[in-house]
């Protein structure tokens, strides 16, 4: 089949759409996903102690 | 997946498995987890005074509490110790936020206070409890740096009743170069808070050297009376050498009375000078007729003649929460 000007043109137009949808894509993969809320952890990744009362009545060390 | 967060004006991008710079915001799994919620590393039960707070519910004690992080790293933190610790290294008591009406009540407590670091960073934690507390009866106390983008701080500010705001000084320089963060963004936050309905206080912790100067003093002082409004209590606050800050002097009394006259000359109606011991720079004046109205040493009361808001001689109103 002979290659026409229009046929290269249309070949060229094609495969420039089919790089340019997978570029998108991936750049859709790698662009991070924006959150301003947060989910609530499972478990707490230090060491859990109970409630001292004792320390609790004081006034804190800390500034505020 | 790559995660970034928008709580806050830093907006980390957060690769798989890392923490934002607050430390406690953590992307598992493509998710923005709050590591920290239900979880707070302190929890005690302070004067409000030592917020500080001098115009709301004054001589009342207020449950507080705070988790391990923070979105700043200021140099003269005086709780790094708590503020710039991974939870991974954290030792924390599980208190959801259903807990704390109840345990603040136990301590006759009136209000509940997210403190020590910064509720902006625990933010779901904040706001949970927030809601909590507020369904209970009770109040609820922010003392935060500010450093929060507009959307989330609108939405904490709905069930916030006060809040002290640090501003750690007026310049640019200083925000970037000792807290490793920007101007704008706080005075937003003053602003919005104030147009709110919260009732708002200020903090200026003054640094030898650092933001001490006459003419930075008065155009912080400027800028709140200007933004916020000149009945706007403000807390003039000594810094101690902590942190990274070792090499610095504490800020002698003479700079923390000059602020004051400072604050006043410029027309703000309530000026305090906290974190040491001085001759009533913690007591509470009427701006017209300056009777003496709250007289305080330390955070203690020793005597309040404005339980209903009022001045008793000239009965001027006065700024402030006051039953």
């Amino acid at each position: 089949m002979e290659l026409t000007r229009r046929k290269f043109g249309k070949i060229l137009a094609a495969s420039a759409v089919a790089v340019l949808s997978g570029v998108w894509k991936v750049a859709g993969r790698m662009a991070p996903a924006s959150f301003i809320r947060a989910v609530k952890a499972k478990s707490f990744p230090g060491r859990i102690r109970a409630l001292d009362e004792a320390e609790v009545k004081g006034t804190a060390k800390w500034g505020g | 997946m790559i995660t970034q967060c928008e709580l806050c004006p830093k907006n980390c991008i957060i690769k798989p498995g890392q923490s934002g710079e607050c430390r406690i915001r953590v992307n598992i799994d493509g998710k923005l987890i709050a590591a920290t919620y239900g979880y707070p590393s302190a929890a005690h039960v302070d004067p409000i005074e030592k917020k500080p707070l001098n115009h709301f519910l004054p001589g009342t004690s207020i449950f507080s509490i705070a988790t391990v992080g923070c979105n700043l790293h200021c140099k003269n933190c005086q709780n790094w110790d708590i503020s710039q610790r991974n939870p991974e290294d954290a030792e924390a008591m599980a208190l959801p936020p259903q807990k704390l009406p109840e345990l603040a009540r136990q301590y006759n407590c009136r209000s509940v206070a997210y403190t020590y670091t910064d509720p902006t960073v625990y933010y779901e934690y904040a706001l949970d409890s927030c809601i909590k507390v507020r369904e209970a009866g009770l109040k609820n106390v922010l003392v935060t740096a500010g450093y929060i983008n507009e959307k989330p701080w609108r939405d904490l500010c709905r069930y916030v009743d006060a809040a002290n705001i640090d501003l750690k000084g007026i310049t640019e320089k200083f925000y970037r170069e000792v807290c490793d963060a920007t101007l704008k963004p706080v005075q937003d936050a003053f602003v919005t808070a104030k147009a709110m309905g919260v009732h708002v206080e200020a903090t200026n912790l003054l640094i030898p050297t650092l933001n001490d100067r006459d003419e930075d003093i008065e155009e912080l002082c400027r800028w709140l009376k200007e933004n916020v409004g000149r009945e706007t209590p403000v807390h003039f606050s000594r810094f101690n050498p902590q942190y990274q800050m070792r090499h610095l002097p504490p800020t002698p009394a003479e700079t923390l009375g000059r602020a004051r006259d400072i604050a006043r000359a410029v027309g703000l109606e309530y000026v305090y000078i906290g974190n040491i011991m001085s001759e009533g720079g913690s007591n509470t004046r009427c701006p017209s007729c300056n009777t003496l109205l709250i007289s305080r040493t330390g955070y203690r009361i020793n005597a309040n003649v404005i339980p209903d808001g009022k001045c008793p001689s000239c009965n001027r109103e006065i700024y402030g929460v006051w039953n």
